[in-house]
């Protein structure tokens, strides 16, 4: 079997292997480009990620952060403890979004660690209030981030840390936070009960004195 | 483009990694690139996501919440760089983000670092004043997706509004969907930027 492919100067003859190549590759092309439509139509995309323009780029040190519950003082708490909570100490409980159903309630000494580390690293990551680009929501954000950061980092796998944040209508002034704007702050449950932590400044109190707990909107773990 | 990958890794991992002192040696946060109107970024505001939404056949303005009032718009070439990062800054503090799922998982965790990091990088930068657009999506997986089951489970995954509009990411799977076209659109739970 041979074939001719046409050519404007001479005619270009191949051999079967040569026929069965080129028919394989065309084949195979054809099918890619159908299967690659077919996994984009059925949201099937995969990203690749690019870590070449990282290696050029100076790394971030943060202070080393408090360890991890060393003396594996933390318990579990169940999501129905948490909401009993809030419904003891607020007059309309928020709404309490969650993933996992099992948390980890750090000791109370431990989270307070925790918390002057994470006020020490406003330094080192530059942060500064934006408005819109690093507000309160970055602030709760960023808290909870490193948190989980360190529950990774120890290899923690007995629940998601009891560690939030709450979207709060402040109805009074609170830790330099004016009455009368929607706020965010941090929720952390410890061995002690609940608390909430303004992370701009590092003000920290039990639910039962938050003066704006009744108007506490939503807590997402 | 997987070697590379993996070569480029371990060399940040290497160079990074965690420090005998206790410190924690993170990837460069992410810059993100940003869409541009002129010569500043354009501006997004909740409503233009709560549009893109609807776009992308998601309706109900309750699955959304903004807590922003303007988002800058990420260019799609741009989520590499991101994924890179937080698969190398879990690096960094020994967890493989590609085998997260063997274990109890929790999207959000990934979703919120992700966010956290490319905020801050942006803060650096000074470029912008715009929050950016790195949120997080609950739904329940009815439908398989790539190699995500249909089991009915509650999922988190990473979403960003870009120029092609709202993408879905599974950090674990790598996936990355158009919300037009990721097949749990009508289980989502709520969206979050």
């Amino acid at each position: 079997m041979s074939c001719t492919l046409s050519a404007p100067s001479r005619p270009f003859r191949c051999s079967p292997a040569r026929v069965r190549g080129w028919r394989v590759w065309v084949v195979g092309w054809v099918l890619l480009a159908v299967m690659d439509t077919w996994a984009w139509a059925a949201g099937l995309g995969r990203i690749v990620p690019d870590v070449v323009a990282l290696k050029s780029m100076p790394t971030t040190v943060l202070p080393a952060p408090p360890p991890w519950d060393s003396g594996g003082k933390a318990t579990l708490w169940t999501i129905d403890e948490i909401k009993a909570e809030f419904a003891k100490n607020t007059d309309t409980p928020p709404r309490v979004n969650f993933l996992r159903p099992i948390f980890l309630r750090p000791e109370h000494g431990q989270l307070v660690d925790f918390k002057a580390w994470f006020r020490s690293l406003e330094k080192p990551l530059k942060i500064r209030f934006v408005d819109q680009l690093w507000d309160c929501d970055n602030y709760v954000s960023c808290f909870v981030a490193f948190a989980d950061l360190l529950g990774l980092r120890a290899g923690e796998r007995r629940g998601s840390l009891c560690i939030g944040w709450a979207t709060v209508n402040y109805r009074y002034r609170f830790a330099g936070v004016r009455a009368g704007t929607a706020h965010a702050v941090v929720v952390v449950g410890t061995s002690k009960g609940l608390f909430i932590i303004e992370p701009q400044d590092g003000t920290m109190v039990a639910l039962r004195d938050f003066p704006n707990r009744h108007t506490m909107e939503e807590v997402n773990f | 483009m997987n070697a590379r990958w993996l070569i480029g890794l371990l060399f940040l991992v290497g160079g990074v990694g965690r420090a005998a002192t206790g410190e924690i040696h993170l990837p460069a946060f992410p810059t993100p690139a940003l869409v541009l109107n002129g010569a500043i970024p354009k501006e997004y505001s909740s409503l233009h996501l709560l549009r893109a939404l609807h776009r992308g056949g998601v309706h109900g303005s309750a699955n959304l919440e903004t807590l922003d009032a303007d988002y800058a718009l990420l260019r799609m070439d741009s989520l590499g760089a991101l994924a890179g990062w937080l698969e190398a800054a879990c690096l960094a503090v020994d967890v493989n983000v590609l085998q997260a799922r063997s274990r109890a998982y929790d999207g959000t965790i990934f979703a919120r670092l992700l966010g956290v990091a490319t905020s801050l990088a942006a803060l650096r930068e000074n470029e912008s004043k715009l929050a950016i657009p790195v949120g997080v999506m609950i739904c329940e997986r009815k439908a398989v997706w790539g190699d995500l089951p249909g089991d009915g489970a509650t999922d988190a995954y990473v979403v960003f509004a870009t120029d092609g509009g709202i993408l879905v990411y599974d950090p674990p799977t790598r996936q990355l969907a158009n919300l037009s076209e990721f097949p749990n659109k009508a289980r989502i739970l709520r969206i979050r930027f």
